[in-house]
């Protein structure tokens, strides 16, 4: 029996339905959430959520460990926290510690008790997640983060090891493709931290492999006119778990988007944002009072807009650039967010000002796409559909099984 | 140079409005030296505190960082604020 515990990303189903197809009964797959568990359950795949082995005890023993770390915190006399602790009235850092600390110790001692064997994660960064790849290197059990993204360098983002999302912590790291793997080996040896990576590529890329897009039905789809230009704008998050992306460039841009587009009467304009940005009602309230008519899109339907779209604009370096050169015939720019792709001439810069985008579009318009595939392959790596079948068989050999299924290819 | 306007932040934390000159290449350097000493403060100092073996509060920097990022811009903004 083995026990696999596997954070809430969608693109890691086909690996999870493979494991219950080749190991019925053998395997089980432990959630963060009942909402994750549900989602699984609902595919009729082996899942439980770590809540449901919780006991009286291990809630004890988490209660009494978070009061100590923070008593411990209290009495701190150096070190970078104290530049909390010394406006600790105003964070009130022991109600914030005393939210969380818990929950992690919980999750360390359910994880003890199922006796994980593997743990799949879509980040390392984010608290639990986090929390996750440290009880794997701590207790020796393999751990394999597949990320949820390409982390794209730019003008804001400070140099190696200035952002949270470079700290490298799960000792098993799949990537997409060169890109990634440079910039993780970087991070890797400057942090002098022992990790195992591999170019598999990324499940979300699998659904691009060989993408040849109807532009007629995907304009049917969103009621748009395909006789006129259609612009997909896709905004942000703001980071600010690194001091120069906080900012509020996301908002300054859109309103200069806004003006642009009322300038193009000719061109469709959609407007996507990002799927935990939390921010899709704010720019709906700024398109309604611009009155320009745009359409906002909620990230589902994010496939057929690549399929209909002639220009997809991006703020700052963005993993939909990645997506849209998957797809014939969209060309791509990025504005504002601290530009990036700054060596790549198959994304067009444009000046984050109202004359900058709307002479960008126009001028973006009027030229042809640029073959991608290079580019593509650069960030994204190898499109052909595998990335799944190599990762899991990335799993089964970290759960000490040798034989992998057919697939494996050029990586 | 632009001064662009930043909203201040953090995990429960009232946000704070204000105008920074951030495009100021001495500000962008103290804004990078602040996060990267935050970030290598936080890794570091959190080693201390460790629960079943495992240094808990590692886990919440991502969490924390936001908290220092906003009290150091609000310490930066006050500083700008004497100075006018």
């Amino acid at each position: 029996m083995y026990n696999i515990f596997v954070s809430p990303h969608p693109p890691f189903i086909p690996i999870i339905k493979q494991f219950a197809k080749e190991y019925p009964g053998d395997v089980t797959f432990w959630t963060i959430s009942q909402q994750w568990q549900k989602a699984l359950s609902d595919l009729e795949l082996p899942a439980k959520p770590i809540s449901s082995v919780l006991t009286e005890q291990m809630q004890h023993h988490s209660f009494r460990e978070s009061l100590r770390v923070i008593n411990s915190l209290k009495t701190a006399s150096n070190g970078v926290l104290t530049e909390i602790t010394s406006t600790w009235p105003d964070n009130n850092l022991p109600s914030y510690l005393y939210n969380r600390l818990p929950d992690a110790i919980n999750i360390m001692q359910i994880f003890d008790a199922v006796g994980m064997n593997l743990i799949l994660l879509h980040n390392d960064v984010e608290p639990i997640m986090r929390l996750c790849a440290m009880y794997g290197r701590a207790r020796g059990i393999p751990c394999l983060h597949v990320p949820h993204a390409v982390y794209l360098d730019n003008n804001d983002r400070g140099p190696v090891n200035s952002d949270i999302h470079d700290v490298i912590t799960a000792a098993n790291l799949a990537v997409a493709g060169p890109y990634q793997a440079d910039w993780y080996i970087t991070r890797a040896k400057e942090q002098q931290i022992k990790v195992e990576i591999r170019a598999t590529g990324l499940p979300q890329f699998d659904r691009l492999a060989g993408a040849n897009r109807d532009r007629a039905h995907a304009c049917r789809l969103l009621n748009l006119d395909q006789q006129k230009p259609i612009v997909a704008y896709c905004s942000s998050w703001r980071q600010d778990t690194n001091l120069l992306g906080c900012y509020d460039g996301i908002e300054e841009t859109f309103a200069a988007f806004l003006s642009a587009a009322q300038q193009l009467s000719d061109v469709q304009f959609v407007v996507s944002t990002h799927p935990r940005a939390g921010n899709f009602d704010w720019h709906v309230k700024q398109i309604k009072e611009s009155g320009v008519p745009i359409v906002a899109l909620p990230g589902v339907h994010f496939d057929t807009l690549l399929n209909a779209a002639d220009l997809l604009i991006s703020y700052g370096p963005s993993n939909v650039i990645l997506e849209a050169a998957c797809v014939p015939d969209v060309r791509l720019a990025v504005v504002g967010g601290g530009g990036g792709f700054d060596d790549d001439q198959e994304v067009s810069k444009m000046q984050p000002t109202v004359d900058g985008i709307a002479g960008g579009i126009v001028d973006s318009l009027a030229v042809n796409t640029l073959d991608r595939s290079k580019f593509a392959y650069k960030y994204a790596g190898p499109i052909d559909g595998l990335s799944v079948v190599r990762i899991y068989n990335w799993c089964k050999e970290l759960l000490g099984k040798k034989d992998g299924i057919s697939g494996t290819s050029n990586c | 140079m632009k001064q662009r306007k930043t909203t201040i932040k953090a995990i429960e934390l009232k946000p704070v409005e204000v105008v920074l000159d951030t495009n100021n290449p001495e500000f962008r350097t103290e804004l990078i030296e602040s996060s990267s000493r935050h970030l290598l403060g936080l890794e570091t100092y959190a080693m201390s505190y460790t629960v079943d073996g495992i240094p808990i509060l590692r886990a919440y920097t991502y969490e924390l960082i936001q908290i220092l990022n906003h009290t150091w811009l609000n310490n930066r903004l006050k500083k700008e604020e004497s100075n006018v």
